[in-house]
């Protein structure tokens, strides 16, 4: 029973293991894929920002180009550029400066809406170099230094912080929640122009240019200084606690930003895929260790009949045997003055015995038998059992010494004990005749009944003592050779033994060899 | 070579046709004071209005081109019925277009789509069928919205077209830019580029205030719809309107004369920078009064004087032409000591105007202090308001007195609504349509 269990558990290593250095091993594949993918989208979202980064700055471009084509064949003067402003759609203010730096325009008289204007900005009258002053602070400030790849927009702008004083350009500043834009331009004569966009038109203007995409994997927001919303575009829901990645937009609008989320990347594909092959071996590791443990079930199936079939046939042997003998002792008793006739009945009964014997090992090893625990009388048990055997012993020459100090009775099965006995007696008449002597004994000593069988045969090597014990096993030598057996016997004693609470033990004696059966007291010791 | 007298006679007659009508193609610029002959002796406040009166078209065929984007809101709230009559009034638009004209559909919920992009209106199946295939859901970008209609216009915008942005919206606009003011300075630059956004506000859960400063900064129309089933009719309005446009881009400048004070300019908008005042107007329709109305001081002057007040220049593109023209004129006041004179050159019409017009202000007024929730208060301008009408009615008397009268009652009936809180969103939203109808002489 317990070899199945032990089968069962190699078996069931067999698959769990392989599959787990799988799992593990595409596990660690997996991870490191995820790894891989959420960097590249990473990249991708990094990418598109940009891009859509680059987008509002190409539009901020060509305005500033548009004004710097046009502006120059503009009329200077208060009047000129009122008329001009009218036409402006995206500029709400504007004004002009003198060469020396003095406020042309709004001058007075004033609308109130102009009065406003110039009230904003007074920052800018005393000192119209604040203009030149407001840009970006580096030069990692802007796309092209974000994108290298992208920077040919930019050229023109790296080249204007290159060289000493900048005609034209953008101012930055705040009023209230807003960003507000101021284009400005120094005419060759010393006129400066700032155009000031209106802050709603450029939003609008900006909505224009962004996707109107609607894609559910991403939702992109461009948020203004103040922290408003003014478009979205992609229709991804954000999980509960789910937080945008912000992305400031370039000089000047460097104050506002791109807001994105969406849907991360998952080694889903790749991972199902894994999935499948780690399945499909799987089963087909489960396959193969199913199949093994069948075939080996049914070979230990088919044992287990054929020892059944010896046990039941054992059993039906043992009925006429009981017979024969009984009807032989019978017969014994009646020949009283017939000595050869008794002489062949003696032989016929002790070997029915000797047969009885053999069939109750097989029994014993086919069948797990049950105890019948009476009161047991050690010592006589030992005689009795000795008796039996003293023909045969006789015959052989040997002797039989007996030293039994027991003197107690035990709780304890007779048959087994008896069987044990027969086993170890039947080893001695078989194998360790030619000792002439064999020695029983028996004693109590640490509160265990000692019961010793000593032959002055051979002897069992040292490397064989363990293995005599296995079943079926004979030692291989010119001591068993003739010689017929079962190689059941000592394994059967020592199961015996065992069953009753004790052990079997074999020691070595010089000549010879020493069985002791040491059975515990305390199990059914009676006084 | 000889031409026999009969030939040029024809070529005459011939001329003559062409050049009659070619005449009569312009716009009607009349400037005119309430009192122009005035008290000697004392500084007055007069009014004076500058009214621009468009021809008639004489056929379809000549109607200017459209290119028109309906930008329409689907967001959640907009749900059964509100979309089914949008709809409607979309696929009506669909109906009165033709392939001269340009259509882009817009709607916007959180999100903008563009259902139509800006295309001419030959294949109109596939555009019925993307108006048809609206569904509600969502909150209101209207910024973006509007953003993404002046995009769709401006891909075909053309001084010879009428260039207008026809929005719908039932709600706050909740995503994006949403104040009051960001929205009237998209519809003022909007405006300066030649695109009206006409504003269209459906049911009493819109921002009356948002949507008329969009409209009116744009010189586009307002309309308060309160039953979705009157968006039908409300766009044919409109449509008669963006179909009848006869000049566009008009620029009014008046330069007054030294001594004369321009005060205020009422109900449009418009810049006051020392004597000279400049306003514009998108459009005109065609046999449609439009005006802008002025209050100014006159000073002092002595008997049977007579000074020159203000010059006036409308410049404008004429559509039927396809010419920039100018129009002008010329005021002039006089100087009397009879009050019998004063009250017999008295400007009918132009008083009538101007009081209806300062009773407008003073509604204006009384909204503003029942925002504050000076509910009383509010009532008592209004129904001073109402007094002020009627007095002048009496002074004028005749047909005046009954237009006044009525007027007066109508004004009278907002005080009584002015104070009762059931149905206040709706009484705000109906005076501002009001309002608005009255600062632009909106045609409904």
């Amino acid at each position: 029973m317990k070899k199945r269990h032990a089968n069962l558990l190699l078996l069931i290593a067999l698959v769990v293991l392989p599959m787990a250095l799988l799992g593990w091993q595409a596990w660690r594949l997996l991870t490191s894929e995820s790894d891989v993918q959420q960097a590249r989208y990473d990249q991708l979202v990094e990418a598109r920002l940009q891009q859509v980064d680059l987008t509002i700055q190409r539009y901020l471009e060509s305005l500033a180009n548009d004004w710097q084509q046009r502006l120059p064949s503009w009329p200077l003067d208060p009047r000129g550029v009122r008329t001009r402003l009218a036409d402006e759609i995206r500029v709400r203010h504007l004004f002009l400066l003198g060469p020396d730096n003095q406020r042309l325009f709004p001058a007075d008289p004033l609308s109130s809406d102009e009065q406003a204007f110039v009230e904003r900005l007074e920052a800018i009258w005393r000192d119209p170099s604040l203009l030149q002053g407001n840009r970006p602070a580096s030069e990692s400030d802007t796309v092209a230094s974000r994108a290298p790849a992208l920077s040919n927009v930019f050229r023109k702008s790296a080249r204007e912080t290159a060289g000493i004083a900048p005609e034209s350009g953008w101012y930055m500043w705040h009023w209230g929640a807003g960003t507000r834009l101021i284009f400005w331009w120094k005419s060759p004569g010393g006129e400066t122009i700032g155009l000031a966009l209106e802050p709603a038109r450029l939003k609008s203007d900006l909505i224009g240019i962004l996707p109107e995409d609607d894609s559910a994997d991403y939702s992109i927001r461009l948020r203004d200084a103040a922290g408003q919303e003014i478009y979205r575009w992609g229709s991804y829901e954000l999980e509960p606690g789910e937080q945008y990645h912000q992305y400031p937009l370039s000089y000047p609008l460097s104050s506002w930003a791109l807001e994105y989320a969406g849907t991360p990347p998952t080694a889903a594909a790749a991972g199902f895929g894994l999935l499948l092959l780690l399945a499909s071996l799987g089963l087909v590791l489960i396959g193969l260790a199913l199949y093994l443990y069948r075939e080996q079930t049914r070979e230990l199936r088919e044992a287990a009949r054929k020892v059944e079939f010896v046990g039941q046939v054992s059993h039906e042997l043992k009925t006429p045997l009981t017979n024969i003998r009984m009807y032989a002792e019978l017969l014994d008793e009646q020949l009283e003055d017939e000595p050869q006739q008794r002489n062949y009945l003696g032989i016929i009964i002790s070997e029915s015995q000797r047969l009885g014997r053999l069939i109750g090992n097989v029994l014993t090893f086919s069948r797990t038998p049950t105890l019948h625990l009476t009161e047991v009388d050690i010592d006589g048990l030992v005689r009795q059992t000795l008796d039996h055997f003293l023909p045969g012993f006789r015959a052989r020459g040997l002797e039989v010494r007996t030293d039994l100090q027991a003197g107690i009775s035990i709780n304890s099965d007779a048959d087994m004990l008896e069987q044990i006995l027969n086993n170890l007696l039947s080893n001695v008449e078989k194998y360790a005749s030619g000792g002439g002597t064999v020695e029983v004994a028996t004693s109590v000593a640490d509160g265990h009944l000692l019961v010793s069988v000593r032959d002055h045969g051979a002897g069992i090597p040292a490397a064989e003592r363990r293995k005599i014990f296995e079943p079926f096993y004979r030692i291989d030598n010119s001591l068993t050779e003739g010689v017929s057996g079962t190689g059941i016997g000592l394994t059967i004693a020592r199961q015996q033994a065992g069953r009753l609470g004790g052990e079997l033990l074999v020691s070595d004696a010089r000549p010879g060899a020493r069985f002791t059966l040491k059975l515990p007291l305390d199990r059914g010791e009676t006084p | 070579m000889k031409k026999d007298p009969f030939t040029l006679l024809i070529i005459l007659f011939l001329t003559s046709l062409l050049a009659l009508p070619a005449q009569a193609r312009q716009i009607e610029l009349s400037a005119e004071l309430g009192t122009p002959v005035v008290e000697a002796g004392r500084a007055h406040k007069t009014f004076l209005k500058i009214s621009l009166t468009g021809f008639e078209l004489s056929g379809l065929k000549e109607r200017t081109p459209a290119n028109v984007a309906l930008v329409l809101d689907e967001s959640g709230s907009m749900t059964g019925e509100k979309l089914e009559e949008a709809k409607e009034a979309a696929l009506l638009a669909v109906d009165l277009l033709n392939e001269d004209d340009i259509l882009s559909i817009i709607s916007y919920d959180s999100h903008v789509k563009v259902l139509v992009p800006a295309t001419r209106v030959a294949d109109k199946s596939d555009i019925r069928r993307a108006i048809r295939a609206m569904k509600a859901g969502g909150q209101t970008a209207l910024f973006a919205g509007v953003s993404k209609g002046a995009r769709e216009v401006r891909k075909f915008i053309d001084k010879e077209r009428v260039n207008r942005i026809i929005l719908l919206s039932d709600g706050q606009a909740n995503v994006g830019p949403s104040t009051t003011t960001e929205l009237g300075e998209l519809g003022m630059s909007l405006g300066k580029e030649g695109i009206s956004v006409t504003t269209i506000g459906l049911g009493a859960g819109y921002n009356e205030d948002l949507m008329a400063n969009l409209a009116g900064y744009s010189d586009g129309n307002h309309a308060f719809v309160e039953n979705p089933e009157d968006l039908v009719k409300i766009f044919n309005y409109e449509f008669g309107d963006v179909l009848s446009v006869v000049a566009q881009d008009l620029l009014i400048r008046i330069e007054f004369e030294d001594g004369i004070r321009p005060l205020r300019i009422l109900g449009r908008n418009g810049e006051i920078i020392g004597r000279e005042v400049t306003t514009r107007m998108n459009q005109l329709y065609s046999d449609q009064e439009k005006y802008v109305l002025l209050e100014v001081e006159v000073p002092e002057g002595t008997p049977d004087q007579t000074r020159d007040l203000a010059n006036v220049t409308v410049s404008y593109q004429n559509m039927a032409n396809r010419q920039q023209e100018d129009v002008h004129d010329k005021v002039t006041v006089s100087y009397s000591t009879s009050g019998e004179d004063v009250a017999k050159s008295r400007n009918r019409e132009v008083v009538t105007t101007a009081t209806k017009q300062v009773a407008n202000e003073m509604s204006k007024q009384a909204v503003k202090l029942r925002d504050e929730g000076k509910r009383e208060e509010a009532q008592s301008l209004l129904n001073s308001s109402a007094d002020f009408v009627r007095s002048q009615g009496a002074m004028l008397g005749g047909e005046e007195k009954e237009e006044l009268e009525a007027f007066s009652a109508e004004v009278e009936s907002d005080a009584d609504a002015i104070t009762l809180d059931e149905e206040w969103d709706r009484t705000r939203k109906a005076i501002r349509a009001k309002q608005y109808r009255q600062d632009t002489q909106q045609n409904y």
